[in-house]
């Protein structure tokens, strides 16, 4: 037996569930408010005056960004697992998906700060 | 009248495996494993099949039986629907018809040190353990190493590294066992790449043990142990 594995998957499984429940909040909020609780066409217009009307909107999103991202992102990660890729190209994706999900959530709060 | 499709197949001498039909008259009670043995015996002496204990403790005649991992000698034929269709067990080298190799299964089994690693230096006479320390690993003893869950474990089809079901199941019995001193690297070892983290939980081993043991509870419940570390 090896002893000198990482634990650092044993995080990443584990912020995939506390991610997923707060997913579960997230997504009933966001596709009821959006998709059900405004009229048929959304635009522009009707996200900002809901974010400008109110900075829990903000705060809303500014924690669902990280969180969808790591989700989404960890997910896709497990996928990759699943194909056993080697070793350089596990380390390859591994980076992109950190790059992405780093851009991503700095770009997402960019666009919120605005309305805060 | 039953029929049953057997799986037939020498890598020697195929090229393809083919399903051969074999009919016969099953008496009230016959298994599977007894409808092989007929075969055998009476109408063709070239079929391969494991067998030992007959009474479902050895583990040894496990097989996909109508769909369904069972053991052969556990699975009366005449709780199955005609024609019975018999498979080897899934993910390992077929050596000849539904006899697998499974130094691939039990290679993953050795690799989690399926022994106790005392603490200390063991007493002179018994290991004592109370009650309800010895109560923690009930839940994860009888496994008889069939192979059902292995079979069954599309993780285990997709990697052959993969530790799979049994040898994890093993592994949290000694994690849990209170006498165990190498419970630390136990979970650092099954935290690896190829460990607990590739199971699904989908569920499929815990459907097909024949033990009615639970190894994704088991793999769940080790995943719990390398996050939280109490051990």
């Amino acid at each position: 037996m090896n002893q000198k594995q990482s634990f650092s998957s044993a995080y990443g499984w584990f912020i995939q569930r506390i991610t997923g429940i707060l997913l579960a909040f997230f997504l009933i909020v966001h596709i009821n408010v959006l998709h059900f609780g405004e009229k048929f066409f959304i635009d522009f217009n009707m996200v900002t005056q809901r974010l400008e009307g109110s900075f829990l909107w903000a705060i809303f999103y500014i924690i669902f960004i990280p969180v969808v991202l790591f989700h989404g992102l960890n997910g896709i990660w497990g996928l990759v697992e699943d194909y056993r890729p080697s070793q350089g190209a596990q380390k390859t994706v591994k980076v992109l998906l950190w790059i992405l999900g780093i851009v991503g959530t700095f770009y997402g709060i960019l666009a919120i700060t605005p309305f805060l | 009248m039953v029929e049953f499709r057997i799986f037939r197949f020498d890598p020697e001498k195929n090229k393809e495996p083919e399903f051969k039909p074999y009919q016969f008259e099953p008496f009230k009670g016959m298994t599977i494993l007894e409808g092989l043995y007929h075969i055998l015996e009476n109408m063709d002496s070239s079929l391969a099949f494991r067998s030992s204990c007959r009474e479902a403790v050895c583990g040894s005649c496990a097989m996909h039986i109508n769909g369904v991992y069972r053991l052969a000698c556990k699975t009366q034929i005449q709780i199955l629907k005609s024609p019975i269709t018999i498979r080897p067990l899934s993910h390992l080298p077929i050596i000849k018809d539904l006899v697998v190799d499974l130094n691939p299964f039990f290679d993953r089994f050795r690799e989690i040190k399926p022994y106790l690693i005392p603490k200390e230096n063991p007493p002179e006479k018994e290991y004592l353990q109370s009650v309800e320390d010895r109560e923690k690993i009930d839940d994860w003893l009888d496994c008889i190493l069939c192979g059902a869950c292995y079979g069954s474990c599309p993780v285990c089809a997709q990697d052959p590294k993969y530790l799979g079901p049994h040898a994890l199941l093993k592994a949290l019995r000694f994690v849990d066992d209170s006498r165990d001193g190498a419970t630390r690297e136990r979970v650092a070892f099954v935290t690896q790449n190829s460990g607990i983290f590739r199971c699904h939980t989908i569920f499929n081993c815990r459907e097909v043990c024949p033990k009615d043991l639970d190894p994704t509870k088991a793999i769940a419940k080790l995943k719990w142990k390398s996050v939280f570390k109490k051990f």
